[in-house]
């Protein structure tokens, strides 16, 4: 559904436009691309690797995203949170570099230093299954943070990279809210209060985000905001509910949105990944496909129509300062907090 | 059995060290212990699969080199090894870490020509957990894909450096003989590194056999005396003891050639798990080897204090290898 079809006032509009925003979760960059475009999104976090890449291949696919970057004149790397505001007075795209695993880092914790030094800037502990720092949420017995995962948490930290603990199994993301010495983050899931989901969050892990002075990027995709409702796909206001349990749970402070959408304008890629994704995790979004399809027919808010969000806060009654927060504020401050600048 | 016939009993007995590592050269050492086989520890545990293949295709290339040594895919390799006066190498590994994230790569190590894989080390991997891992968790979903694919294919599991829940579970499933290549009773060691009473029961109730280590932190039985050969001794008639001679086997955990462990390994290894050393080294700070048994050079000194202390010679034959080669001829699918 292209984004002209959606009707947003005047008034969210500007508040869009005059705001710093940051998506939580985005993938598949390959240079310069229609669906980055600076009044939509000021800075996104891109997944810089396959999943299940280990080091070869991960360290390859970052360096091939750098030199798409190099082609393309409106995005630029982000390496401080002053790059994103800087980013946002150049009217650019800021590309910041997460991994959804730590696998490229296998078991050689020097390489969270030289991951750092090539733009590194997130990293998610793990990605549904098992790997060397602890379990994935489709883990059936999550064993929790492993010895070896307490050293990589400590350098992630000791290196100014955010921890994010999407697609951690929930006793793993417990115990890695615990031994992180930085905030940590999940960067895009839900309150499973609302939507029961393996990927979406206990009220307890929840609670122990606000508790550090965290950050939960609540997440627009459909399988994980449909609330389990057969009857229709997500709408935008369902995934406002999402946002309004966890502010009601922990304050407005603590809030961001992630899209979980692709940023390369070639579809066929997205259509592969979403085959294999859902081939290889059906616990995550097998359901919600049963019921109503793909992404492509959900109708949800992506990385180009951020603004729907900023326009369904407003409607929903966020004063402009909280909606700002929700929609970029927080994941700035975030960010400048862990990264040390 | 007087000294002179121990003696002779050892050259003339097929001699496996269950556990060994890195061979660049031959060496007097080695050719002082009279072994017949080396199980080798080839990569090294934080080794994926590519590094693993330019590690094992090293020892192709030594074979090369140095007809003295072979490399023993059947224990009728050992045998002939043996009869032609050569050390035969059996190709092993000290974590399934490099197995990475497919259980189908057993079998293409397999083809390679390896024939022993433990399956963690120390810490916690995509398998199960290690012996120093906190929560001593069980198998992962991959460690038992990997488990039927080493059945499948032929290949000894060796569960020393696991954890101790992970091992039991290991046990349980496989359906081949699991063995502790190097690992001394916790009952007179007490050690992270060592195992319980019913590891060492479950193991030899499944076919397998443990191999007693003279690796000083863990055949230290505490106090103000060092370990000496004589814990050694302990060690094996302890497990003799509980589960009967013809299931004890040695694994010295010695370097092959001298000098040819890197120094940052051992430097790394130090660094990222101290727990097993630390008492030892708290208490003896300076001592490094088991006195009396400082490497594989000193099997034939422990061949004449088994004779010593009359044990007989078919039992001296299965603690230097005979043992260890009943199991691995039903792993490796001979039987």
């Amino acid at each position: 559904m292209a984004v002209a079809e959606h009707i947003v006032s005047a008034e969210a509009r500007r508040l869009h436009d005059a705001s710093i925003v940051i998506d939580g979760l985005t993938f598949y960059y390959d240079g310069p691309t229609e669906r980055l475009v600076a009044t939509d999104v000021t800075a996104t976090n891109v997944t810089a690797a396959e999943t299940a890449s280990n080091f070869a291949k991960a360290t390859e696919e970052v360096m091939v995203l750098r030199q798409d970057m190099e082609r393309d004149d409106a995005s630029v790397l982000i390496r401080t949170a002053a790059d994103i505001e800087q980013a946002k007075r150049d009217g650019k795209v800021g590309i910041i570099l997460g991994f959804q695993a730590s696998l490229p880092v296998e078991t050689e914790l020097w390489r969270v230093q030289m991951y750092h030094d090539i733009g590194m800037r997130i990293v998610q502990l793990t990605y549904n299954d098992r790997c060397y720092t602890g379990d994935g949420c489709l883990v059936d017995e999550d064993a929790g943070l492993t010895r070896f995962g307490a050293r990589f948490i400590e350098e992630l930290a000791a290196r100014y990279i955010a921890l994010d603990l999407s697609h951690c199994g929930r006793r793993t993301s417990l115990e890695a809210i615990d031994a992180s010495p930085a905030a940590p983050m999940f960067s895009h899931a839900n309150p499973n209060a609302i939507t029961e989901n393996p990927r979406n969050l206990t009220d307890e892990q929840i609670r122990k985000i606000g508790e550090r002075k965290g950050m939960i990027g609540l997440c627009a995709w459909a399988p994980l905001c449909w609330k389990n409702n057969t009857a229709h796909p997500p709408t935008v206001e369902d995934f406002v509910d999402h946002v309004d349990y966890v502010v009601d749970l922990i304050g407005v402070d603590h809030v961001g949105i992630a899209t979980d959408s692709g940023v390369t304008d070639n579809q066929a890629w997205l259509i592969q990944h979403s085959a294999d994704f859902n081939a290889t995790f059906p616990a995550i979004a097998g359901e919600y496909i049963s019921h109503h399809g793909g992404r492509a027919e959900s109708g949800m808010p992506e990385v180009n129509t951020l603004v729907r969000i900023t326009d369904a806060l407003l409607r929903r009654g966020y004063s402009d300062v909280d909606t700002q927060k929700i929609i970029g504020g927080n994941f700035l401050r975030h960010f400048r907090n862990v990264w040390g600048a | 059995m007087d000294a002179s016939a121990a003696q002779q009993l050892h050259r003339d007995a097929i001699v496996v060290d269950g556990c060994s590592f890195f061979a660049t050269r031959w060496s007097d050492r080695m050719e002082t212990s009279g072994v017949t086989a080396l199980q080798m520890t080839v990569p090294m545990t934080w080794d994926g699969a590519r590094d693993a293949i330019s590690a094992y295709h090293a020892y192709n290339n030594l074979v090369e080199r140095e007809p003295r040594f072979t490399i023993a895919t059947s224990t009728q390799d050992i045998r002939d090894a043996k009869a032609n006066g050569q050390v035969a190498f059996i190709l092993g590994a000290q974590s399934g870490q490099f197995l990475e994230t497919d259980e189908r790569l057993v079998e293409v190590f397999h083809g390679l020509g390896v024939r022993v894989i433990q399956l963690t080390y120390n810490e916690r991997n995509l398998l199960g957990d290690g012996c120093l891992e906190p929560k001593n968790e069980g198998l992962s979903p991959l460690g038992r894909q990997v488990i039927k694919a080493m059945n499948a294919a032929g290949i000894q599991i060796d569960l020393s450096h696991v954890g101790e829940r992970t091992s039991l579970e290991a046990i349980e499933l496989s359906t081949q003989p699991c063995i502790f290549s190097h690992s001394n009773p916790k009952a007179l060691a007490d050690n992270p590194r060592n195992i319980t009473d019913e590891q060492i029961q479950s193991c030899v109730a499944g076919g397998g056999v443990v191999g007693v280590s003279p690796y000083a932190p863990i055949a230290w039985r505490g106090g103000d005396t060092p370990p000496t050969m004589d814990d050694v001794i302990a060690h094996i008639e302890y497990v003799a003891e509980l589960v009967g001679p013809e299931n004890v086997s040695i694994g010295t955990d010695s370097e092959v050639t001298p000098g040819s462990y890197p120094a940052q390994v051992t430097k790394r290894l130090a660094t990222e798990y101290p727990e097993p050393s630390a008492p030892l080294r708290s208490r003896h700070p300076n001592v490094r080897k088991t006195t009396g048994f400082e490497s594989m050079e000193q099997l034939p000194d422990l061949t004449a204090r088994l004779a010593e202390r009359g044990w007989t010679e078919d039992q001296i034959r299965g603690i230097l290898g005979e043992n260890l080669m009943r199991v691995y001829s039903k792993t490796w699918g001979e039987a």
